[in-house]
């Protein structure tokens, strides 16, 4: 059967033409007359505000859906991701007592208050949002290249962020820093000191208490050619975290050395975490004094015990839950930016994950190493363990 | 003049036959055995070959009288029967004589001494893409050395032949035929050597990426030579040793390579103990000079490709060096 069709056939392929290329010029010629407002203080239409958010959530939901969630209680997670909300995210999102600057309330889209608004969301569009960013929201993209493993405990923070009040959130935020300056003549020349990203005790160990979290090193005591090597790596871009590449970015390279000198020479507690099991310890005291032959993995002690080079790290009392993340950072092929890096890739690769959480706990179970006394903390000792 | 190029082609070709790798070049009685065999095996093939080929030119175009006795019941039977067998079964004979079949220590008898002497039973083992080489003593202490096999002559030499990972080939050319190296399983080649001498071995089995360059050398010295050999292989090294020494225990390397004397225990990679005293490095690829060390400690990806030792970028051209003249000292 045939319909007729009340166009000649020409004439259905110059209309058609003509409104494929008026729907081309068209939107052109709206950009370029400069009639469309584009002023963050003028807002969106609310027609268009609703196109656009609906736009937004969709592709979210769609983006996430194969995101697999892993555990998001696992010890260190929350003071983690807490730290680094405190010291990158609040400025724009606010925080419990934490109004939004009024610089970034100003944006097209204001940032979204997220004790408020972060429960809109499920674990999974959470971590696509933080890991990958929003386009036209000035919702940038995690800063770790490749550190998608970083973004939980973003998440795992967001996830208990609207239970928080004021001093839990504070409490949290601000991890081992001193408390805040507020006599007048110390806010007058040095404002008054919030959480600044240059804060290592944001996470990191002081002389009196150890890391925030496991998931962060200990830093008293490490090697200093180490620790400086590690700064360099995050300010050049050559070692990925979005939590420390934006502390490097933001510090002097004058600061480095004498950074690395100040921690390699301080004594600080040992981790907060649970101990691990007889078996487990035992397990990795074999392969970091004999190694797996089978499996051509070398001791880890000749690298990273006493006696070793001082240019490579101490792992004695470093948090298990730590020294796996990196261990399984790259045996996933990351963290080979570095010399140093590269060397130990090959390494890990050869490990299985049971040797790796073996290898952790061990070092976990070690008491710290001795600080190395002020100033000769490069100097070399003889022969391994 | 293309049949001129074509016989020099020719000549090239089989002159690098010969050579320190190369079973055409024997130099052993084992190997010699199986020259004569092989020599043996193509002439009297190539004899047989053309007699065959002028028997069916015969028969196509030969004059009817040779080509109606080539038809014959009895010229079918004789050559085609009776002469196979013959031929086949003395062949086999002569096989099993070179590869003395059924006998635990083949090759002795060739002098007095070799006839008596005990077999000197050396382990080794194939790894990727190396030789793990050792030494037992009767009251079971080893001496473990990488990459070289000493042997001494006059002596049969029983070699036990394993792999550590995945199967390897062992073959020394001029010494003896190849043996696989299988994993779970202990191979032994048996086989003795009558005057000093130096050749090459290699891998001939595919074992995975710088297969190629898995090589070895095999150093044949007379029984005194050998025995000092050993005893100074036997002993530690010198405690000093430098900043050379320092680095390679500072930076780890004692993690994968043992040098004894020193806290470098590692059994992952080749034992270090005597370098200085090995003619090549990295299996057989670089002659051993400091300055091929160094080279091997920087660039050895680029030298020996996928080989399981991680990449030292870090060390600066002087750590290089001052490491590799300390092992080119331990000698």
């Amino acid at each position: 059967m045939r319909f007729d069709i009340p166009f000649s056939r020409r004439g259905l392929i110059v209309w058609g033409c003509l409104l494929g290329i008026g729907a081309m010029v068209g939107p052109v010629l709206v950009a370029w007359s400069g009639v469309y407002h584009v002023a963050a203080s003028r807002g969106h239409p609310e027609w268009l505000n609703q196109v656009l958010e609906l736009g937004m959530e969709r592709s979210v939901a769609v983006h996430s859906a194969s995101v697999n969630v892993p555990p998001l209680d696992e010890p260190g997670m929350v003071a983690l991701g807490a730290g680094h909300f405190a010291a990158g995210c609040a400025s724009c999102h606010g925080g419990p007592g934490e109004p939004v600057n009024p610089v970034y309330d100003h944006m097209l889209p204001s940032p979204p208050k997220l004790e408020e608004h972060a429960d809109d969301w499920e674990a999974g569009q959470l971590y696509w949002i933080v890991r990958h960013g929003l386009q036209y929201a000035g919702m940038p993209g995690w800063s770790g290249e490749g550190r998608g493993d970083e973004v939980w405990p973003m998440v795992a923070f967001l996830r208990v962020l609207p239970e928080l009040d004021e001093t839990a959130y504070e409490d949290l935020a601000r991890g081992n820093m001193a408390s805040v300056a507020t006599s007048p003549d110390a806010i007058a020349e040095t404002g008054r000191s919030g959480t600044p990203m240059t804060a290592c005790a944001r996470c990191h160990d002081t002389p009196q208490a150890p890391p925030t979290s496991v998931l962060v090193p200990r830093l008293g005591g490490q090697s200093e050619a180490y620790l400086l090597r590690a700064l360099q790596a995050y300010k050049h871009d050559t070692r990925q975290s979005g939590y420390m590449e934006p502390v490097a970015s933001e510090l002097e390279e004058d600061d480095f050395a004498p950074l690395a000198a100040y921690y390699a020479t301080m004594t600080s507690p040992p981790p907060e975490a649970e101990p691990a099991s007889a078996e487990l310890v035992a397990a990795g005291r074999v392969l970091a004094e004999r190694g797996n032959r089978e499996a051509g993995v070398p001791a880890c002690g000749q690298c990273h015990g006493a006696g070793a080079s001082p240019e490579y790290p101490r792992l004695a009392a470093q948090p298990a839950a730590y020294l796996e993340a990196q261990l399984a950072l790259w045996r996933a092929g990351g963290r080979t930016g570095t010399d140093h890096g590269r060397l130990m890739a090959v390494i890990a690769e050869r490990l299985t994950p049971e040797e790796a959480q073996a290898a952790a706990a061990y070092y976990q179970s070690l008491a710290p190493p001795q600080p190395a006394p002020a100033g000769t903390s490069r100097d070399s000792g003889e022969g391994a363990p | 003049m293309i049949r001129y190029l074509t016989i020099i082609a020719i000549a090239l070709c089989l002159s690098s036959c010969a050579g320190s790798q190369s079973a055409f070049s024997p130099a052993g009685p084992d190997a010699g055995r199986i020259y004569v065999l092989t020599i043996v095996m193509v002439v009297g093939a190539a004899i047989i070959f053309l007699g065959v080929m002028a028997m069916a030119a015969a028969a196509i175009l030969g004059p009817a009288r040779w080509r109606a006795a080539l038809s014959s019941d009895r010229l079918v039977f004789h050559g085609g029967v009776v002469f196979t067998s013959v031929v086949l079964t003395a062949l086999l004979a002569y096989g099993l004589f070179v590869m003395r079949a059924g006998h635990g220590a083949p090759a002795q008898a060739e002098t007095a001494a070799s006839a008596t002497a005990a077999p000197l039973r050396i382990d080794v083992v194939g790894e990727q893409w190396w030789w793990r080489v050792i030494y037992r003593d009767e009251d079971g202490a080893a001496v473990e050395t990488a990459n070289e096999l000493h042997i001494p002559t006059g002596r049969p030499i029983e070699l036990s032949l394993t792999s550590a990972d995945v199967i390897h080939s062992f073959w020394v050319p001029a010494y003896a035929g190849k043996v696989d190296m299988v994993p779970g399983r202990t191979n032994t080649l048996t086989f003795s050597v009558d005057k000093p001498g130096l050749v090459r071995g290699q891998c001939a089995e595919y074992c995975g990426g710088p297969h190629a360059l898995m090589s070895f050398q095999m150093i044949a010295q007379a029984p005194d030579d050998f025995a000092a050999w050993l005893e100074n292989e036997r002993a530690p090294v010198a405690q000093n040793g430098g900043d050379g020494r320092r680095l390679f225990l500072e930076r780890g390397c004692g993690a994968c390579h043992a040098v004894r004397g020193t806290p470098a225990d590692g059994a992952v990679g080749p034992d270090l103990t005597h370098l200085g005293g090995r003619e090549m490095i990295g299996a057989a690829v670089l002659p051993n000079t400091p300055a091929t060390l160094a080279d091997w400690i920087g660039a050895h990806q680029k030298i020996k490709p996928d080989n399981l030792m991680p990449p030292y970028d870090f060390l600066s051209d002087d750590e290089r060096m001052a490491i590799a003249d300390w092992l080119s000292g331990l000698e």
